[in-house]
């Protein structure tokens, strides 16, 4: 027995055609298969210590969903390793305002800061982080402290020795 | 926490594939590459394999693309819906090997799939070759070509209510043949002559409508025809007519078919499936029933999935020739009838 297979094949390929388009969005998926596809550009480069390559596959990430926040703290995190801190904070900090209720995010900022020596900015950050980061928050709070009483007491020396003057 | 941000981009990427592939079937050429035969047992397998994707049923819609493959090996669309079923179960191994030989088989669909050679690479470890080919899918997936296609598939018409099953003269191709009541003309009888159609009506219940498969013509479609020299077979007590013993073939060429093991455990039946009568009188199995040892046959595999272990071979002993130079050629010629010209 002979079938028409032309026309069979036609019309099974075009309701299933039909059918995953009404079912799927296609432009969606076209942008989880170009993050999937930067994401392992970055790896690519970031294995071959390309850093200018994987920070340029980074920001075409960024580009892909501006207010994604998870990718702009893993930028910020590469960045921050690559020594980059203060295009790192930049980053971080869009990381912390897109998503404010992660403390990840908000504590990755307080890291930064502290390693530009910004210790009072970085407790700020640290009590938004709240209790995952409250040992850092304690050791920087007491550090800050410190650092004015060290600067008081300078002051004073300073102070003391003008008046002796 | 992985699965979950990895199962919306799985969905999404089977979605946009599915139609993709679904899209290719329809137009381009090659699907339509095959005879007619074997189209209908193609679209089964390609029926199910898209089903069993939409189950999420992957290993099934793999195997199944498998068989379509072996059907049809020049057909690229199979080899895309085989390396988006192995995508999903992560065996890119796999899926770079089909997207591999979607690319050459059809260089022309090379941008379209290079985003997802170069991921499969990229997963194989093998960095260097995955770069150009992930540039070249990021490059693709914005241009106006991918962008046309995506129209393509937005302007198609809702032509199905029940989008997922196949049209009714799919399903009725495959449902069993009906068997029609009426005599059959045979083709070895003249109407033409005195008797004309009675004696053929008359003539009709002495003939052994089952032996209709016996010919060259019938093997042809099988799933698999391969060359292979017999090795010997498993010695057992209880051997006889009707309980055949396993001989082991190797295969030296496959005609037809998908990549078999070259070790090929064959089901060596002595009687032709087809035929009613018994046991020959007096029949006892012993060694001069099988061939010589390292004689070369032409086998013609019903189906390329064993049963017990073993392979069946078409209409039971009528699915084994000598491969003379004779069977060769009318093989050959059979063959080449029914190739994609």
């Amino acid at each position: 027995m002979i079938f028409p297979a032309r026309p069979l094949i036609f019309g099974l390929a075009l309701a299933l055609s039909v059918s995953t388009f009404l079912f799927g969005n296609p432009s969606l998926a076209q942008n989880s298969k170009k993050v999937e596809w930067h994401r392992c550009l970055i790896q690519i480069y970031k294995s071959k210590n390309m850093v200018p390559q994987a920070c340029e596959e980074y920001a075409a990430l960024v580009n892909l969903d501006p207010k994604d926040a998870q990718i702009r703290f893993e930028y910020g995190a590469y960045l921050h390793k690559m020594g980059r801190v203060k295009d790192a904070i930049v980053q971080y900090r869009k990381a912390a305002d897109f998503n404010p209720s992660n403390p990840d995010y908000q504590g990755a900022v307080g890291d930064a800061l502290v390693s530009l020596k910004d210790y009072s900015g970085a407790v700020a950050y640290y009590q938004k982080a709240g209790p995952k980061f409250a040992g850092k928050l304690s050791t920087t709070s007491a550090y800050v402290q410190q650092l004015r009483q060290i600067n008081q007491y300078n002051a004073e020396i300073k102070k003391r020795a003008a008046e002796d003057e | 926490m992985v699965i979950e941000r990895e199962l919306p981009r799985l969905k999404t990427r089977f979605k946009w594939s599915l139609a993709l592939l679904s899209l290719g079937m329809a137009f381009l050429p090659s699907a339509f590459a095959q005879d007619e035969g074997p189209s209908v047992t193609l679209m089964k397998y390609v029926g199910k394999a898209q089903e069993a994707m939409r189950a999420g049923r992957n290993q099934e819609a793999r195997d199944e693309f498998r068989k379509a493959i072996g059907l049809a090996p020049k057909t690229p669309e199979f080899y895309i819906g085989l390396s988006d079923a192995c995508y999903a179960m992560k065996e890119y191994d796999q899926v770079a090997f089909a997207l591999q030989k979607v690319i050459e088989l059809n260089p022309a669909m090379k941008d379209e799939c290079s985003g997802e050679y170069g991921e499969a690479l990229f997963h194989l470890g093998r960095y260097d070759e995955a770069i150009p080919y992930l540039k070249a899918g990021l490059k693709y997936i914005d241009s106006p070509a991918a962008k046309a296609r995506k129209t393509a598939i937005a302007a198609a018409p809702p032509i199905s209510t029940a989008p997922s099953a196949p049209p009714e003269s799919v399903i009725r191709a495959a449902a069993p043949t009906h068997v029609d009541s009426k005599p059959i003309p045979l083709a070895t009888e003249n109407p033409a002559s005195a008797a004309g159609w009675h004696s053929i009506s008359a003539k009709h219940q002495e003939v052994d409508i089952n032996k209709a498969n016996q010919t060259l013509a019938g093997a042809i479609r099988c799933e698999g025809i391969v060359i292979a020299d017999y090795l010997g077979y498993e010695k057992s007590e209880n051997i006889n007519f009707f309980h055949p013993p396993k001989a082991k073939f190797k295969i030296t060429k496959i005609l037809k078919g998908p990549p078999l093991n070259k070790d090929l455990p064959v089901r060596y039946e002595f009687k032709e499936r087809s035929s009613t009568a018994g046991a020959p009188a007096g029949w006892k199995f012993s060694d001069d029933k099988m061939p010589a040892k390292g004689s070369s046959w032409i086998i013609f595999l019903e189906w390329c999935t064993p049963r017990d272990g073993m392979f069946d071979t078409y209409e039971g002993s009528f699915g084994r020739l000598p491969a003379d130079d004779e069977n060769l050629n009318k093989v050959y010629a059979e063959l080449e009838k029914h190739s994609n010209r």
